[in-house]
């Protein structure tokens, strides 16, 4: 099975090769297949992340400022609230970096995972006219919303420079822990947007869940305080959690992290992947239906 | 011969409800089809088979909510069918709406480059062709407005120059030429006519009969999502024309009545002998018989019998003034009417009539539509005069007499004409 298929390479008066695609009910989806029909679109990834960029800087007045406004702000708000508490609550960093450090990682997580609740809903009139596979809609924030990481993480270097914390060569670290966090978003992106297609309500439902969702993870406090026997069932119910905590350890502590329990995630986030990945390739065959 | 599209057993069907979620999990989750879940469902197309071999171009005709568009929807790929598959072979090239994948808020520039990102054209082959696109939806000025500001027609233009720009194998329209103004209908039928002899299979999704009898050797005839006919296209359009003729007229009321002074108990249209015809050859007389009884007394009245084209425009209009005036109608009896040499181009028309009260002009019967009728092609069939029109749709056939007149040559042109 495949649809949406790459267009062969075009030369002049050449017929393209022969592909033959089967629209089937009893299509399986496989994984692999459609893995390399997404590589093979990849343009397209990235033609609408920059869509999306300049869509979202176009017409606005404060442009990039945007990409970093919104966790400085929390940053600033939370500082107020939280700050005063010494650095009990923050691992005995200044405030300011601790909180920074998770709010972008976790404003990462959730602008992907809103942008990817309505990208089926909202892509209406490509969905119903063009064939494509349609994971590239939520997933292209994953690409977009690293442009404002990538910001963020600048100013992130700034603030350490300013409060004169020192980073070890453990940081280079955070690349992997953050291919574990693409890997989450991935599968979870793919959940929301097929979901919210068939029930809108899922819209309303993301953000709040998002909302209490980083009460519940060490983005604005530490969770050091949990019990050690209690951390695996957190980080089962939480991934987020233990992917932020393995954040502050190799960019803030200089600390190499457990392997087992990076082990553990990543299998934990491909597992999930593969599962939420295969429901959505089902549920997409009659999408166009529902949008 | 080598099959471009095949459809065995296709069944499609839309949910009138949204599904509830225990069955969209039971569907997600397991391979059973949940059947025994209740809510209105309408079945788009039932068991449909169909084959359509490479380099063939089908016309798809029928009435509205036949499954037309559906069946374009699963061989592009949109969306699946719920039994039954649909094999395709080779790239599909569709335009099925105005404004298919584009971004409003994107400039022209940026959609062809998006658009191609989404049928899969690698981006180096886009710019390849990029000059071409332009040059062939002639909206060079307007390339780096936002999309959101074209008019239909221009989105149009810039849709089917990209996607008839990557050699489809096969290639989807679905009714949207007709947005576009004459020229660049004039233009995109051209660009069809030169995928058709490049090998590209064409389906074509059209209300316009006579633009489905210029470009498709092949029509499949679709009702209420099964596949009634499939085969030359002038036979089955005409087998089409005569269920539509026979739908509409059964939809005219055998007897129109009046304020009670006139009755006009039957319309008939005939041929030169007063034989009954519903199919006319082109030139051939055509004559309207129009059936009335007076209560009482004679009532003087004009009558005007108009004839118009499928899409109601008005060809002509015959009114009884000059001839006889008034018509002085008593008891029962038969006006009758008849169109000397009609230059009616093979297609459709419907037969208007209007009585008037004849010395205050009182409306005594509005305007109504009282009979259809098919006119066929002779032995210039429509596919010859095709190869000499191009893709100019001609409204009349006028007769013409040529001749040639060498002014300094003693040789005299032999004198010509044609009807």
């Amino acid at each position: 099975m495949s649809e949406g298929r790459v267009h062969p390479a075009l030369t002049a008066g050449a017929r393209p090769a022969e592909s033959v695609a089967v629209y089937s009910a009893d299509a399986r989806p496989r994984l692999w297949e459609n893995l390399k029909n997404v590589v093979a679109h990849r343009e397209l990834l990235f033609a609408i992340a920059e869509r999306d960029l300049r869509v979202r800087y176009k017409q606005t007045f404060l442009g990039a400022v945007w990409a970093v406004l919104p966790a400085v702000l929390m940053m600033v708000v939370f500082n107020i609230f939280l700050g005063r508490f010494g650095r009990s609550l923050s691992e005995g960093f200044p405030y300011p970096v601790f909180a920074y450090s998770g709010l972008i990682f976790w404003n990462y997580f959730a602008s992907v995972i809103s942008a990817a609740t309505g990208s089926i809903t909202g892509s209406y009139s490509i969905i119903t006219k063009v064939a494509f596979p349609r994971e590239i809609l939520p997933w292209t924030r994953i690409l977009s919303s690293g442009v404002d990481l990538l910001v963020s993480l600048s100013l992130f270097g700034v603030l350490l420079l300013v409060y004169r914390v020192d980073v070890s060569w453990t940081a280079v670290l955070a690349v992997p822990i953050l291919a574990i966090q693409v890997i989450l978003m991935a599968a979870l992106a793919l959940t929301v947007a097929a979901l919210n297609a068939h029930y809108r309500d899922v819209q309303y439902v993301v953000p709040l869940v998002l909302q209490a969702w980083m009460f519940m993870g060490p983005v604005v406090y530490s969770t050091q305080h949990i019990p050690g026997s209690l951390r695996w069932l957190y980080g089962i119910l939480n991934p987020m959690a233990l992917v932020i905590d393995a954040y502050r350890q190799v960019i803030l502590k200089g600390q190499v992290p457990d392997p087992r329990v990076m082990l553990g995630l990543f299998a934990g986030a491909a597992a999930l992947f593969v599962v939420c990945y295969t429901l959505f390739k089902r549920a997409d065959r009659f999408v166009a239906d529902v949008v | 011969m080598i099959a471009a599209v095949t459809c065995e057993g296709v069944w499609k069907r839309y949910r009138l409800k949204r599904q509830h979620l225990r069955y969209m999990l039971t569907d997600l989750l397991t391979r059973r089809r949940a059947d025994g879940e209740k809510g209105a469902t309408l079945w788009a197309l039932r068991d449909l088979t169909l084959e359509i071999p490479q380099g063939q171009t089908l016309g798809i005709i029928g009435s509205n909510g036949a499954g037309k568009s559906t069946l374009l929807r699963i061989v592009a790929g949109v969306t699946y069918p719920n039994e039954g598959h649909v094999r395709v072979r080779g790239h599909v090239g569709a335009l099925v709406d105005v404004g298919a994948g584009m971004h409003p808020d994107l400039t022209g520039r940026e959609n062809v480059f998006l658009y191609g990102a989404l049928i899969g054209v690698p981006r180096r082959a886009i710019r390849e062709r990029f000059d071409s696109i332009v040059a062939f939806s002639e909206l060079e000025e307007f390339l780096d407005m936002p999309v959101r500001h074209y008019s239909s027609g221009m989105k149009i233009r810039l849709g089917f120059s990209v996607a008839t720009q990557f050699d489809p194998a096969v290639f989807l329209v679905d009714e949207v030429l007709a947005v576009g103004d004459v020229g660049f209908q004039r233009k995109s039928i051209n660009r069809i006519l030169d995928l058709q002899r490049g090998g590209t299979t064409v389906i074509f999704v059209s209300h316009d009969l006579v633009m489905v009898e210029r470009l498709c050797t092949q029509v499949a005839w679709l009702e209420t999502g099964t596949l009634r006919e499939v085969g030359p296209t002038d036979q089955v359009i005409a087998r089409y024309l005569r269920t539509v003729d026979q739908k509409f007229l059964r939809q005219i009321p055998d007897v129109t009545r009046t304020n009670g002074a006139l009755e006009v108990s039957r319309i008939a249209l005939t041929d030169a002998v007063g034989a009954e015809r519903r199919e006319f050859a082109q030139g051939e007389p055509i004559g309207i018989n129009l059936h009335y009884r007076v209560r009482e007394g004679s009532l003087p009245v004009t009558i005007s019998f108009k004839i118009t084209d499928e899409q109601r425009r008005t060809l002509t209009i015959a009114h009884s003034v000059p001839e006889v005036s008034p018509l002085e109608l008593t008891g029962e009896g038969v006006v009758r009417c008849v169109f000397e040499q009609p230059p009616l181009m093979p297609r459709l028309y419907q037969v208007w009539v209007r009585v008037l009260r004849a010395p205050n002009f009182a409306e005594e019967l509005a305007w109504q539509p009282v009979a259809a009728f098919a006119v066929r092609a002779e032995e210039r069939g429509v596919h010859q005069t095709h190869a000499l029109d191009g893709s100019d749709l001609p409204l009349l056939d006028l007769p013409t007499r040529w001749s040639v007149s060498p002014l300094r040559s003693a040789l005299r042109a032999p004198g010509g004409g044609s009807r």
